[in-house]
């Protein structure tokens, strides 16, 4: 009996316990010195809004941002191939099939690549990466370490010669709150902070009515 | 006197047209889209290495060239619909325009385009249609057919047989292919004798899954005016081409995948050289010769999202197409005496070609120091790789140093890798300089093609190589 309930339950592809929504603010920054001397440093930031179906990240716009520009830059033909203003979607169905779409509010469009399209924009059709952000089996190869830490969370460490890889792991959440990697000569680094916060009563791919769905490569010509 | 002179006068006009005149039976019409020079170059030397050559440079190894111009009625960059109609028909149009006089216009004043969805709504009096080559051909007895790894429907396999003044109506074109039904095209006659290529979403109604909005199911009736109808690569393979007279196949809903994903993941979609023989075999039974047009489609949207790997798989696909046909109309036409066989582009893309690379370096890869094979680097010391875009999506805030591995989409040889970009737009655009044409076949027709000429010049050439 006890083992029929187990090979139910390992059968499904999410626990049976939905974790509440959950939302957050990641802050990306990376900093480069150059051989001539020049510090480059960017940084932006994105809202991540997560449940057990779908996980939506969204470009965070600061005031003051030049308004990005709408003028046909092609032959007055299609199209907008750039999906970094777009609303992210993966959402994953009862059989756990991934989906990938992109929304675009401006103009109320849902764009859809086909799953062999996922690879050239950038997803790797793992839940586990969009979902934690990174895969939980590699903090086990990682170094816990004893430094101070914030309530549930634990930093973890992998170093090489040349690389470290640094994560703030939120046990309670299940959610990083920081990634960082870079080079030991310290002329490289990537981070992203992840601040989590409350999710809307309403979440964004609840609020998709009206919106016309179009295929990626009807942005093609 | 007057007889006298009259026989001159046609002595005369036989000389001139000596020259290329009616020793073509069969036309094939190779087009790569977006295939631009440096898109061949890169694609010869993925394959071949520096040293060698692709098929469609060698042809049947006296393959003559000549460099097109592309620009459009009323742009200096054209997009496929103008320029492959340009090729069809002789006469230069708006972009976005299929196979119309050069008046057509493909949106209203506000600059509205003329569509509702992916249907047409062009008003009575924008322009009127051309007649294609590929009508024309029709119209003398030959058989006709049109191939292609994009939708059937897309501008470059519409600009043979349908006139539109919107490239997106592809419900519009889609009706004008099936013979008898409301919006057909006439022009063809008792229909085009091969359609292969992707699209089924516009030949079936809404209800089905499909995107027309008429409620009709073009497949069943293509069907009923007695096409032979394949819906995947092995429903085609499975068709015996030499006994069937008319073929039509549809394997996508959409565009059919990329050469590398349709291999990678067993997609049973036909290639595009399989494609190309069924309809060589369909349209080989007519004792009056035919007209094929065969298009690499997607060499172009790989192009448009900077993805190089891609790229050079659709070119190698569409090149192995080009020495199928070769080989196989060398069979039936030894030496290629009627044969004339003609690869183009419409356009060119921003893809570029840094320097100084080592001889044998992966043209996929970084830029290795010819003299060492160390790596160039830019001033800030990253390196970078050999084929980059003039301008699209990829242009990093911070480049960083690239790693010339598969492991991950951020390694150059990756199949997702995305070229870098200088230019950031949102989507790479063509680009307008010249393409190369190559061709070959039907005796002296294949020197007519020499020098640099405007893409309507290719009309008239293939026109009067078939004896027109
Ligand atoms: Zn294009």
């Amino acid at each position: 009996m006890k083992k029929t309930l187990f090979v139910i339950l390992s059968a499904l592809p999410f626990p049976l316990l939905a974790a509440p929504p959950l939302s957050a603010t990641l802050t990306y920054e990376s900093k480069t010195l150059t051989s001539d001397g020049v510090l480059k440093q960017t940084r932006f930031q994105e809202k991540l809004i997560r449940s057990d179906q779908a996980v939506w990240t969204q470009r965070l716009i600061p005031k003051g941002a030049p308004q990005h520009n709408h003028a046909e830059d092609d032959h007055g033909h299609k199209h907008n191939l750039n999906f970094a203003l777009d609303g992210k979607l993966i959402d994953r169905d009862a059989k756990g099939t991934l989906r990938l779409r992109y929304v675009r509010s401006e103009d109320k469009t849902i764009i859809e690549p086909r799953p062999t399209e996922y690879g050239m924009m950038g997803f790797d059709g793992s839940w586990e990466h969009a979902y934690y952000l990174l895969d939980r089996n590699d903090l086990k190869k990682m170094k816990a370490l004893d430094r101070a830490a914030p309530a549930n969370s634990r930093w973890y460490e992998l170093r090489n010669p040349q690389r470290y890889t640094l994560v703030l792991w939120d046990s309670r959440l299940e959610l990083p709150r920081s990634i960082e990697t870079g080079n030991s000569n310290g002329t490289f680094s990537n981070r992203i902070t992840i601040e989590p916060g409350t999710a809307p009563g309403t979440l964004p791919w609840q609020t998709l009515q009206g919106y016309r769905t179009i295929a990626y490569e009807d942005l093609l010509d | 006197m007057k007889k006298t002179l009259m026989a001159t006068a046609c002595l005369l006009a036989l000389s001139q047209g000596a020259q290329a005149a009616g020793e073509a039976k069969n036309v094939i019409f190779f087009l790569g889209d977006g295939m631009g020079p440096t898109t061949v170059t890169a694609a010869r030397i993925y394959k071949y290495k520096e040293e060698g050559f692709l098929n469609l440079e060698v042809l049947d190894g006296k393959a003559r060239t000549a460099r097109v111009k592309t620009y459009s009625n009323d742009a200096q960059t054209t997009d496929s619909a103008p320029s492959m109609a340009a090729y069809m028909t002789g006469v230069k149009m708006n972009n976005e325009v299929i196979s119309m006089s050069p008046d057509t216009k493909a949106a209203d004043a506000s600059g509205k385009a003329y569509l509702n969805g992916k249907d047409a709504t062009c008003p009575a009096d924008n322009g009127k249609p051309v007649d294609t080559i590929l009508e024309i051909a029709k119209s003398k007895g030959k058989a006709v057919g049109a191939v292609t790894t994009t939708t059937v429907t897309h501008a470059t396999p519409a600009a043979t047989y349908a006139h539109v003044c919107h490239r997106d109506a592809e419900n519009t074109i889609a009706a004008q292919a099936v013979p008898g039904g409301a919006g057909y095209n006439a022009k063809l006659g008792d229909g085009l004798d091969v359609l292969l290529g992707g699209g089924t979403r516009y030949f079936k109604p809404k209800a089905a899954g499909g995107d027309r909005t008429d409620g009709r199911d073009l497949i069943a009736e293509m069907k009923t005016k007695g096409y032979a109808f394949a819906g995947t690569g092995s429903e085609l393979n499975a068709i015996d081409a030499k006994k069937t007279a008319k073929l039509f196949g549809l394997f996508n809903s959409s565009h059919l995948n990329y050469e590398l994903d349709r291999v990678k993941n067993k997609i049973d979609e036909p290639s595009l050289k399989d494609m190309t023989l069924k309809a060589i075999d369909v349209l080989g039974q007519n004792k009056n010769g035919f007209f094929l047009m065969v298009e690499g489609g997607r060499i172009d949207h790989a192009l448009h999202g900077t993805n190089a790997k891609r790229v050079l798989d659709d070119t190698i696909a569409f090149d192995d197409a080009i020495k199928a046909a070769l080989d196989e109309m060398q069979k039936r036409d030894p030496g290629l005496a009627n044969t004339l066989i003609v690869v183009t582009a419409d356009h060119d893309h921003t893809m570029t070609f840094n320097g100084y690379g080592k001889r044998g370096s992966n043209i996929l890869g970084t830029v290795k120091n010819y003299k060492d094979g160390t790596e160039m680097k830019d001033k800030d010391g990253k390196n970078y790789t050999t084929l980059v875009f003039g301008n699209g999506p990829n242009r990093p805030a911070t480049r960083t140093n690239l790693v010339e591995g598969a492991a991950d989409k951020t390694q150059v040889l990756h199949d997702d890798y995305l070229q870098e970009t200088a230019v950031k737009l949102s989507s790479e655009t063509h680009g307008g300089g010249d393409v190369k044409l190559f061709a070959a076949g039907a005796g002296s027709a294949a020197k007519t093609f020499k020098g640099t000429i405007d893409n309507t010049k290719v009309f008239g050439l293939v026109k009067s190589a078939f004896g027109f």
